[in-house]
């Protein structure tokens, strides 16, 4: 008694058997789910059932088509039906099993999306890593080609240097010899940025005397300073080892470039660098370069960007740069 | 005369059959990706000519990558097929001489429009070489979105069935 009365609950409440004859026309409906009058055209009710008309006609005696939308007066159910050739006409039953869909679409909807989602960023990186391809690939035949070029206008340039100039001719000669050594580091900054984007940047550890490289920096920006009329300060730990296994020139290229930003924005007062030891472990050492200057400074907000390249921050000063040099840093 | 016409809208999931539908019955679009599961029916009557009227049944049919597991039954009474590819999503056109291959064999002797959607999504070159690296003949090429070719397409397809007995 209570199966049946679960059966009544679960199932007969679920199901409605529809008769129409080979017209299409309602013989009989019980209406548990939807009202189908007695008479009425089935063919009018949804048109689904419009397409019925194809099964009248073929040869299959029982159809089943599962998770069929019927959106009626009575609301949207989502059914399973068997459709049955019966003598005179079609028995139609139908199961509602719109919650069941409705659980499952769930699912379907988050696998498709995520799968989608996959696709469309594997074709999106794909492009990217070509673009970047193709932009290095300019980048690098581009920085190729002017070098020849330059390298003739230098040797060229020094030979001219010594002949006989009048004192203007000597001043035109010293401001073409700038432009040349500023054009040639501009060429392997792009050369060294593309190489880095690209990452066949190879760091090429070799032996050197740190001391030696510190002294040379000490010397060459302790000029640059008085040039332009500012001091330099360069120290060192008494600790840091003299010897060192490394690559001196990305070393010498990162500090050059934030010793020459720090020169290049400062009017009055003292560029400092300051090398410390973190820590030493074993034959492996870590050091901290550290580089000051009494120049403008940079605000928090734009902490963010210094790294960026083509960034520059105040791109209205005279003596600013390519906006590469941080970025190589 | 009005006659009925049962036209089945098949292709893989996501590449925009229901919004090809939506676009030609309600001209309406969403850019929300909403699944089919399962089966939706809709209908338009489509005059062909003042003696000549069919009503277009639209089987808008669960997208599927794999175009062989579609059940036999959705498909029995079909008076035409349209097959959609996204034409920004290359899984979905990948294999497609195979796929229409699949679908003629379930549907023989039957009008099929290959189509290529989202075509708002691409430019026109590079639709050029999709079509051609893969070796797609398309009948029409349409954007659910804008509208493109949509109208098009279906009016195409009604000719052909209103030309059937």
């Amino acid at each position: 008694m209570m199966l049946e009365q679960y059966r009544e609950l679960y199932i007969n409440k679920n199901t409605q058997f529809i008769f129409v004859d080979q017209k299409g026309f309602v013989q009989e409906s019980d209406q548990v789910l939807f009202d189908v009058k007695s008479g009425s055209s089935i063919f009018e009710l949804h048109p689904f059932f419009e397409s019925l008309g194809a099964i009248f006609e073929g040869p299959e005696e029982e159809i089943d088509l599962n998770c069929v939308h019927l959106s009626l007066q009575e609301g949207l159910f989502i059914i399973d039906i068997k459709i049955l050739k019966k003598q005179g006409g079609l028995l139609l039953i139908i199961h509602d099993f719109t919650q069941h869909y409705n659980s499952y679409r769930l699912v379907t909807q988050a696998r498709n999306e995520s799968v989608i989602k996959t696709e469309l960023t594997v074709i999106k990186n794909l492009e990217l890593e070509e673009r970047e391809r193709f932009k290095n690939r300019f980048i690098q035949n581009f920085s190729h080609e002017l070098r020849n070029p330059l390298t003739s206008i230098m040797a060229i340039t020094d030979l001219l240097q010594d002949t006989k100039l009048d004192v203007e001719q000597s001043q035109m000669m010293r401001f073409l010899k700038d432009s040349n050594s500023n054009l040639k580091l501009l060429l392997e900054d792009i050369l060294s940025m593309s190489m880095i984007d690209s990452g066949r940047l190879t760091i090429i550890p070799k032996m050197f005397d740190l001391v030696d490289f510190l002294e040379l920096l000490k010397f060459t920006y302790q000029a640059k300073a008085k040039e332009k009329g500012l001091s330099f300060i360069a120290s060192w730990d008494g600790d840091i080892p003299d010897i060192l296994e490394g690559d001196r020139l990305r070393l010498f290229q990162v500090l050059t470039n934030l010793l020459d930003n720090a020169l290049k924005y400062t009017e009055k007062g003292t560029v400092t660098l300051n090398v410390k030891l973190n820590q030493k472990r074993a034959n492996r050492v870590s050091l901290r370069f550290q580089v000051k200057d009494t120049g403008i400074g940079i605000s928090p907000e734009d902490f963010p960007v210094i790294f960026e390249i083509f960034k520059q921050l105040n791109s209205n000063n005279q003596s600013a740069g390519n906006g590469l040099g941080l970025a190589i840093a | 005369m009005l006659k009925s016409k049962k036209i089945v809208v098949l292709g893989h999931f996501g590449v925009g059959k229901t919004s090809l539908i939506r676009r030609f019955v309600t001209d309406t679009f969403s850019d929300n990706y909403k699944v089919t599961i399962g089966v939706h029916i809709t209908k338009k009557v489509v005059v062909i000519s003042p003696d000549n009227t069919i009503s277009m049944i639209l089987w808008d049919l669960e997208g599927t990558d794999d175009i062989a597991s579609i059940r036999k039954a959705y498909l029995l009474g079909t008076h035409g097929v349209v097959f959609v590819f996204d034409i920004a999503r290359p899984s979905t056109f990948q294999h497609l001489n195979d796929d229409l291959k699949i679908v003629s064999a379930k549907i023989p002797n039957t009008p099929l429009l290959v189509v290529g959607n989202k075509i708002d999504l691409v430019d026109a070159n590079e639709l050029k070489t999709t079509l051609v690296e893969n070796s797609i003949l398309v009948d029409f090429l349409t954007s659910a979105k804008t509208g493109d070719a949509v109208n098009d397409l279906f009016a195409n397809l009604a000719s052909q069935l209103a030309n059937d007995a």
